[in-house]
């Protein structure tokens, strides 16, 4: 597989507000701060959640026979975004591919019906399957696509992974320009589960921070055009980054723990800069998993440590997670987009405030704006069961 | 072209436990269809969600029957592409209306995890050291087809040499629409390329994807046809439909064709049509087309090759 992959276009809906602009003036501004999920049937220790704050979009209501709830209805608002940023339309939105990474999907439509009772509707037409992971289909009836859509449920590191089959479907020859990303709304059972488990956070989402207790979900969207070099050229499109190398690896070792010697990780990282041609020396910045789940981020600071060396503690950290919360799902789309505004502004935001610097991991959040002064961002994105995924996006044009 | 070459082949549904009678119909899965300590002796098996043992049991039988080559590739060289729709939505809805009644103190500590429903892949990948990795696909109805598209990309970009690909479903619970005949079970396939495989191979799958609009289009069609089954003969089709306007769509468009499709009812979940394509390859009935649709719009052509069609070059 050959060619270079660009990204030209972007959308993002979090807790900063609509729009990837949002994203990085929000970054810039500290971040934003969780709020109690407002859902009164939410019995558990703590409901703090990132929330989107502006009003759920009125469209579109359904997908065939299967009302929407918030997330898949964020899906279409951001991936509307992303096409128009990267100015495309008819018809190579017809042809143009949908890959999202899903893990709860429309699962707020479920759960709204179990509270309301056995007899709320549970389509908008004849009584058929709904299906929990239909936001791909919305977003691909939404944008008019007649091309393959594919959902894609590798829990937290979901986007990651489909932003990565979507590089290699345009690798392989089959597109030349894709939507990846992904879409999460408020689910009750994702938040009990991590508050089972002892790993939610009551206070905020505080990775690679001494006091940290788990993690604080975030609601939203975050959507990317990716383009083949000579599509994007052709049409004269302008691109924030390049999709440099990508690389996945499985723990294979633990239902939610990852493996403490961390050698899966360090593998993806590795295989992900050896795909975009870098050394460790290279880098400019990382976007971490950072998650503020106790073992994960002391095990993704040995990674980078490991893969990085002394160049570690000049090497900037974004800690996202900290400034918008884990948006599950969205977390490796988010980050991407986080990366390519970073890498089309050569400047890493400042980390927010930490109380107290965890000595177990070694990395550098930096406390002010930091310019980028190598043009490449890695992305690390992790699920439970050892998912690892992991991104280099570099400057478009870059010869490397 | 992406092409996947199955080399084993795995089933666990209900009344069937070879692949060679996955084309035969089940019986309702009645409770006890599935004896977790019959199917899957020893320990940490029998508290695993229904949907992770089929998979775990299909998966040793496809690989038996595969022979050594998965085990022979190295670790890091071997993935898992797992398919589902419904296969934590029991689970789900349980673990929902706990939290509602009593508080998410009460979930059950070894099933919580799998409200993410990679870890079905995951513990696959667990159970067999998979280091390549484990991807989960769960687009409505056509994952299970899909993952043997993905896969077969994955392959060609040299993530993996070998795969188990697979697809596993639970029930929908009591009351769910589609819940009284939803997909039970699970199918999983060995997947590899190159001469030696398919030397040693039941057949080759080549999938492909597309979109209806709403929900209708004959220009998705028409392209998956000409990439599954361009110019040469035209092999029997069979078309795993429900009843909802894309599916009658893609059955009218396969009329128009002059077709007869073999139509299959198609249940709640992703596990039928490949249950249909793991039922030709295993009963040596290449060349074989298995066309599906889902109500929101993905649909899905596989097209099963023998193993020394030209096609498979």
């Amino acid at each position: 597989m050959t060619g270079r992959v660009l990204i030209t276009g972007l959308g993002a809906l979090t807790c900063l507000g609509a729009g990837a602009p949002a994203l990085w003036h929000g970054m810039l501004g500290g971040g934003g701060r969780p709020r109690p999920v407002p859902d009164p049937h939410a019995h558990m220790r703590t409901t703090l959640m990132y929330l989107f704050p502006g009003d759920l979009p009125a469209e579109p209501a359904a997908v065939a026979h299967v009302p929407l709830a918030s997330g898949p209805r964020y899906a279409v608002a951001a991936a509307r975004e992303a096409v128009a940023d990267a100015g495309l339309s008819e018809p190579v939105l017809r042809d143009m591919p949908v890959l999202l990474g899903v893990e709860m999907g429309n699962a707020g439509l479920h759960e709204a019906r179990r509270v309301a009772g056995p007899d709320a509707a549970a389509t908008a037409g004849p009584r058929r399957w709904t299906p929990l992971t239909v936001t791909a289909a919305a977003v691909g009836a939404a944008l008019g696509s007649r091309a393959p859509n594919t959902s894609v449920g590798n829990a937290c590191a979901a986007s990651a992974y489909a932003l990565t089959l979507a590089a290699d479907l345009i690798r392989a020859g089959e597109a030349d320009v894709v939507l990846a990303g992904g879409a999460e709304g408020v689910t009750r059972v994702g938040m009990g589960a991590f508050n089972r488990l002892g790993a939610a956070d009551p206070v905020r989402c505080r990775p690679f921070d001494r006091q940290r207790r788990g993690t604080v979900f975030g609601d939203g969207a975050a959507m990317l055009v990716l383009e083949s070099a000579g599509h994007a050229a052709r049409r004269g499109a302008r691109a924030y980054a390049e999709v440099a190398g990508a690389a996945w690896s499985c723990d294979a070792h633990h239902p939610t723990a990852p493996d403490a010697t961390a050698t899966q990780v360090i593998r993806a990282i590795r295989a992900a800069l050896a795909a975009a041609g870098l050394a460790p020396g290279d880098l400019g910045a990382v976007v971490p998993h950072g998650t503020g789940t106790p073992l994960n981020d002391v095990v993704e600071s040995r990674a980078l440590r490991e893969v990085f060396g002394d160049h570690c503690a000049a090497l900037p950290l974004l800690n996202l997670k900290g400034m918008i919360g884990h948006t599950a799902g969205v977390a490796g789309a988010v980050g991407c987009v986080a990366a390519a505004l970073m890498l089309r502004s050569r400047m890493v935001p400042a980390a927010p405030r930490r109380d107290e610097p965890d000595p177990d991991c070694p990395v550098w959040l930096p406390s002010t704006p930091t310019p980028l002064d190598r043009p490449s961002v890695l992305v690390n994105s992790y699920a439970f069961g050892g998912n690892n995924a992991s991104v280099v996006l570099t400057a478009p044009g870059e010869d490397r | 072209m992406n092409d996947v070459t199955v080399t084993g082949i795995g089933v666990l549904l209900p009344g069937i436990d070879k692949p060679a009678h996955a084309l035969h119909p089940s019986p309702p899965a009645g409770p006890g269809w599935f004896d977790v300590t019959t199917v899957l002796p020893g320990r940490g098996y029998r508290r695993l969600p229904p949907a992770s043992q089929y998979l775990l049991a299909a998966a040793a039988e496809a690989l038996a029957d595969a022979g050594p080559g998965f085990a022979a590739a190295p670790a890091d060289r071997r993935g898992v592409v797992t398919a589902l729709n419904n296969a934590g939505a029991e689970l789900m809805d349980q673990q929902d209306r706990t939290i509602i009644a009593t508080g998410a103190d009460d979930l059950s500590p070894l099933t919580t995890p799998y409200f993410a429903t990679s870890l079905f892949g995951s513990r696959l990948a667990a159970e067999h050291t998979v280091h390549g990795f484990s991807l989960t696909v769960n687009s409505p109805r056509t994952a299970g087809l899909e993952g043997v598209q993905l896969g077969g990309r994955a392959l060609a970009a040299g993530r993996a040499d070998v795969l188990l690909i697979g697809a596993t479903e639970q029930t929908l619970p009591p009351g769910e629409p589609g819940a009284a005949d939803s997909d039970v079970g699970a199918v999983v396939l060995v997947g590899e390329t190159g001469a030696a495989a398919r030397a040693r191979a039941h057949g080759g799958v080549r999938v492909r994807t597309g979109f209806l609009g709403p929900w209708t289009g004959d220009e998705a069609l028409d392209r998956l046809w000409d990439s599954t089954v361009a110019a040469g003969p035209v092999p029997p089709v069979e078309a795993v439909l429900d009843d909802s306007p894309a599916g009658a769509w893609v059955a009218g468009w396969l009329r128009t064709r002059g077709l007869d499709p073999v139509l299959v009812p198609a249940p709640a979940g992703c596990l039928t049509p490949l249950r249909r394509v793991a039922g030709h390859l295993a009963a040596g009935r290449a060349d074989q087309l298995v066309v599906t649709a889902a109500a929101e719009g993905c649909v899905a052509f596989a097209r099963i090759t023998p193993p020394d069609h030209p096609e498979q070059e």
